[in-house]
């Protein structure tokens, strides 16, 4: 997936002083396994947006939402293959600072919508409610337009974060670094078309 | 300033100079160099080797931490540079940043660039159509910018040189419009390319979609498997430098060959700041570079001098070459130069799906596409607005995931991706027309980090563009119905003129040295021993990607100059 932002969006007013970004750092690795140096790399930066809270309740909660999104089965999920730090890695570098802000209200949304919904917190539905709630989320009109914007953006880097993972890329659905020679009229039901002409 | 420890002026001296190791300026060092004589290659950027010093070539996808896309903070930072698609992060290492080397948009013009040895050569588009009579004869023909000193014939021979030994793919179509060449085999169509090569034969007099010919090797003959270039393997990751040499670029192939001669020497952070003008002599003697590294500012000596600095960096070294015979400019003696500058219009794109072939998919990967050559105004002159587009189109059927689903149901979706249906996608490639008030400037009272004056670019669309613009959306529109597309979607974008990346113009050849600054053999025409063979030299811009035209230009004009050299005449 490509974002491409209009650059003129971006005012200096969004660049966090450094002083928060390392508070944030050391409040995120605190007790966590998340977001060590090897997962983000010396060039990312933390730029959670001020003024929301990111600890390890809310990183529990968005584990829990990829794990929902791509689950455990006879092969690793989202959540084993840590996807969640890849989402947060490209929230928090790659998106706009629109996104970023509707992606962490949106996460402390959550608990509020399946509170309403489902009489408990997302932690304590079970699996399959937890899959209704994400799927309702979007067919509830009274929905916070956040938390519809924090699904949408969670799925989509968790799908890209799971298919462009080393694992899936290699035992799943190989890569070809070196890919086949073109066929032009290859048959289509070869790949399975569900036109079989 | 003192040249210390540069040695003496004899070892600053050397038959030629190339100013540039893009695309032209390793050509020039080729032509030269394999001619026997002693040749320096200036460029402004650091070096580059081939298969070293392309670090992501081989890296899985994986290994990219943003999966390939740029950050916030770069995109932020480099507002120019992230229109560029082949800005990526595998290939962020081979663009100028938008702060490294400003520069004044008296309007808004994306200046997209690479400081390096090999330039853009690494980062190109690769497709590589020749120009035909019809080109050449336009500005005369249409009575726009001035008359071409050149013909078809005279280039020919040097297409069939360049071709030859850079390895260029393509079909022999037979279209005077687009004049075949020394051809590897071509790259294939697929059954819905076919299906609309077919459709517009049937239904449209004179638009042919052929397979677009393109500087990949779709074999290696003997003369790429002497560069060490072997077969394009279809990666289509060009933009990190290829480790198998499978596209052309001067890193794998010019340049290395130069090297081989045991004529050149190359040497890297070397801004130009002018060409140094003998007034006694008459002629240019040298340039004067600044090390962008230790700022020292250092002479070469040379009997000629290549200029390929690319086009827009070509004006504005010559434009800061002054003296008192030629005090606006090297050569400069019409006012002409930085003026008439003109590039090429891709405002529109277009794409639809099609239902039918559904017995056929496309498997695997190729290096190149399709192209339909020009078709308005082609033989006479038929529209409300001057000259035409080429076309570039593609038909695709990809396997793809339903992602609507959650849970289970997503995560066996996406491991089992179902063929999808055909889409279909073309792009317009206009001529645009060279006009006077179109130029590039020197900014007298701002200077970069170098002390070289920056560039004042002053470019924009007029009125023909926008006609073309449009007519190119109903055409295509009209053909894409014909051949049975549907769901047709069309997009005008309005993007600055430069993210072509097809600058051209500014130092353009003629035959009257009243009207240009070049003659027919590129030379500055007040100043016979300086030759300017990239974008800059281009009277009219016609709608081919430009590059092999320059490589061509290049060979004919080094070849021209030893010869001159040899009868004592420059």
């Amino acid at each position: 997936m490509k974002t491409r932002e209009n650059p003129s969006i971006w005012t200096a007013s969004r660049l966090m002083n450094r002083r928060e970004a390392i508070k944030k750092t050391a409040l995120l690795s605190g007790g966590m396994i998340l977001l060590n140096h090897s997962l983000f790399g010396q060039n990312s930066s933390l730029s959670t947006p001020i003024n929301v809270t990111f600890g390890p309740k809310q990183e529990r909660l968005l584990q829990m939402v990829v794990d929902t999104l791509i689950p455990k089965t006879d092969t690793p999920g989202a959540k084993e293959l840590k996807v969640d730090h890849f989402v947060l890695l490209m929230v928090n570098d790659c998106h706009s600072e629109k996104d970023q802000t509707a992606f962490y209200s949106g996460l402390h949304n959550l608990d509020v919508f399946t509170e309403k919904y489902f009489g408990q917190s997302f932690a304590l539905c079970d699996t399959d409610t937890r899959v209704e709630a994400l799927n309702s989320v979007n067919k509830k009109s009274d929905a916070n337009p956040e938390l519809q914007a924090f699904i949408k953006i969670t799925k989509s880097r968790t799908i890209q974060g799971y298919l462009e993972s080393n694992y899936v890329m290699t035992e799943l659905l190989p890569h070809k670094m070196i890919p086949d020679p073109y066929d032009g009229y290859y048959p289509a039901r070869k790949l399975g078309g569900k036109f079989d002409g | 300033m003192a040249n210390t420890n540069l040695g003496s002026v004899n070892q600053r001296s050397y038959d030629a100079i190339v100013i540039g190791s893009g695309i032209s300026g390793g050509w020039a060092a080729k032509e030269l160099t394999e001619k026997g004589l002693k040749t320096l290659v200036l460029e402004r950027g650091r070096d580059v080797k081939h298969i070293v010093d392309y670090p992501t070539a081989n890296k899985m996808p994986y290994e990219f931490e943003h999966r390939g896309d740029m950050s916030n903070a770069a995109r932020e930072a480099n507002p120019i540079l992230s229109r560029a698609n082949a800005w990526q992060e595998d290939s962020d290492h081979f663009f100028v940043k938008d702060n490294e080397h400003p520069y004044v948009q008296k309007k808004p013009f994306d200046w997209i660039r690479g400081y390096q040895v090999g330039g853009r050569s690494l980062l190109w588009a690769r497709q590589t159509q020749r120009w035909s009579q019809y080109d050449f004869d336009g500005p005369a023909r249409d009575g726009f910018a001035i008359d071409w000193p050149i013909r078809y014939k005279d280039i020919a021979p040097w297409y069939s040189h360049v071709e030859k030994f850079a390895g260029i793919s393509g079909n022999r179509d037979g279209l005077e419009e687009l004049p075949d060449g020394e051809f590897l085999p071509p790259n294939p169509l697929n059954a819905v390319e076919d299906h609309f090569r077919k459709s517009l034969q049937e239904k449209f007099e004179g638009r042919h979609l052929i397979a677009s010919r393109f500087a990949n090797l779709t074999k290696s003959t003997p003369t790429q498997l002497a560069q060490g270039r072997s077969q394009c393997l279809s990666r289509k990751l060009c933009r990190r430098g290829c480790p198998f040499g499978g596209y052309f670029s001067s890193n794998s192939s010019t340049l290395p060959w130069a090297e081989k001669t045991g004529n050149l020497t190359l040497r890297p952070h070397s801004v130009v700041h002018s060409v140094i003008y003998d007034e006694e002599k008459g002629r240019a003697t040298g340039v004067r570079v600044i090390d962008s590294q230790s700022k020292e500012a250092i002479e070469y000596y040379a009997k000629i001098i290549f200029v390929n600095a690319s086009a827009l960096n070509t004006n504005l070294i010559l434009m800061n070459s002054v003296s008192k015979r030629f005090p606006i400019g090297l050569g400069n003696d019409n006012g002409l130069l930085g003026k008439f500058v003109a590039f090429h219009n891709y405002n529109t794109t277009i794409r639809a799906e099609f239902d039918g072939l559904p017995e056929f998919a496309t498997f695997g990967s190729r290096p190149g596409s399709t192209y339909i050559p020009r078709f308005r105004n082609m033989f006479r002159q038929e529209t409300d607005f001057l000259r035409g587009y080429a076309t570039g189109f593609s038909a695709r059927r990809n396997l793809s995931s339903n992602r609507s689903g959650i849970g289970v149901d997503l995560k066996e979706s996406l491991l089992n991706p179902k063929l999808g249906g055909w889409h279909v996608g073309a792009h317009m490639m206009g001529e645009t027309i060279p006009k006077e008030s179109n130029t590039v400037s020197l900014e007298a009272n701002k200077t970069d980090s170098w002390g070289m004056p920056l560039l004042n670019i002053d470019i924009e669309y007029d009125d023909n563009d926008l006609k073309m613009e449009i007519d190119s959306l109903e055409q295509l529109s009209e053909m894409f119905t014909a051949a049975g597309f549907t769901n047709i979607k069309t997009t005008h974008k309005h993007q600055a003129p430069g993210i072509d990346i097809h600058e051209m113009g500014g130092v353009r050849m003629g035959k009257d040295p009243k009207t240009s600054l070049l003659n027919k053999w590129n030379q500055l025409h007040a100043c016979k021993n300086v030759f300017v063979t990239d974008g800059a030299c281009m009277t009219s811009t016609s709608t081919q990607n430009p590059s092999l035209t320059y490589m061509a230009l290049t060979a004919r004009a080094a070849n021209h100059a030893v010869e001159e050299m040899r009868k004592g005449n420059v």
